[in-house]
């Protein structure tokens, strides 16, 4: 008889330690999970966002695509991060500088999965636009090669002055994004500023 | 006494043989192995884009260059399959995989320079154990 009370006693003592144990592990394991997911999702991140930027260095010898090129990549990498579960939001600003021709485009892509109120003022020169998720807007201007200019941008309640430093003897690129990638796990955002001196 | 003493004794080692399995060997959790391989297939395509190997390969659409380059960096206890798309869709032939385990993971690609393509590098993984 008290033999099998030793036996009683083990399996209490078992049952107990693994259900301790399992209450214990469970959240433990969901944490970790969520941040393995984390950084695999900041990691994804990165990486549209470095080649949304390639797009752009990779097509500077064909002047008249870059900002097509970007256009085509924010929408494949929109594609791609809804295949995986994720809701990428971009906001887009392309300005080519021809020097040649005095003349500047300025180029708008909303991506942001919504309309959105655009406010474009280039020396003055005021425009606005509703813009419908997936449109993009192109305005020209003038300018005097080797001057700088600011272009100010309101968007989706944000504003953004950005200075465009004109070459006299180079057409140059200068872009502005407003990147976010929205999970159940994490927002990830980064916002990029660039210039590039075109062959 | 010495039945009482005996069975006091396989009790004991019962419950040790318990403790010993349950808290000393760490438990592999499938979930937390499927987010690691996740983030470990991710560098190594990071690294081989690092060295320009997986644009050249991408842009030849050859998963076998890609996928020995992979073998070669990374000891994999999974099985895995690679496939390239585009636009429009795969640009190389997807495998049929039959396995109800399988996690994807995605590294995008703009081509190279004076060669802009939008490509998904997609790695399929399964068998996790």
């Amino acid at each position: 008889m008290k033999g099998q009370m030793f036996l009683i006693a083990t399996i209490i003592i078992i049952s107990g330690l693994f259900f301790v144990r399992m209450g214990i592990r469970t959240p433990e394991i969901s944490r970790q999970k969520a941040l393995l997911e984390m950084s695999y999702e900041k990691e994804f991140f990165e990486n549209m966002q470095s080649e949304l930027e390639n797009s752009i260095l990779f097509s500077a010898n064909e002047k008249n695509e870059i900002t097509n090129n970007a256009f085509d990549f924010m929408n494949f990498s929109r594609k791609k991060s809804y295949e995986r579960g994720f809701i990428l939001k971009t906001f887009f600003v392309g300005i080519y500088s021809n020097h040649s021709a005095n003349s500047l485009l300025v180029t708008t892509i909303n991506s942001m999965g919504k309309e959105i109120n655009v406010s474009l003022n280039f020396n003055g020169n005021e425009n606005s636009k509703e813009l419908k998720d997936y449109e993009r807007w192109d305005n020209s201007y003038q300018f005097i090669p080797g001057n700088t200019y600011w272009l100010n941008i309101t968007y989706d309640n944000s504003t953004r002055n950005l200075s465009l430093e004109t070459s006299a003897t180079k057409d140059n690129y200068f872009y502005y994004f407003d990147l976010s990638l929205v999970s159940t796990n994490a927002l990830h955002k980064q916002k990029i500023e660039k210039k590039l001196n075109l062959p | 006494m010495i039945q009482k003493s005996l069975e006091a004794l396989i009790c004991l080692g019962l419950l040790t043989v318990f403790l010993i399995l349950f808290f000393g060997v760490p438990l592999k959790v499938p979930e937390l192995e499927k987010a690691n391989y996740k983030l470990y297939t991710f560098s190594t395509l990071k690294i081989m884009d690092k060295t320009g190997k997986l644009r050249d390969y991408a842009l030849e659409k050859n998963t076998t260059k890609i996928k020995n380059e992979m073998a070669r960096l990374l000891p994999y206890l999974v099985n895995y399959e690679v496939v390239i798309y585009n636009n429009t869709g795969n640009v190389t032939k997807v495998p049929e995989i039959l396995a109800s385990d399988i996690v994807v993971v995605n590294y995008l690609l703009a081509g190279k320079v004076g060669n802009y393509s939008a490509l998904s590098i997609k790695v399929f993984l399964w068998g996790f154990r």
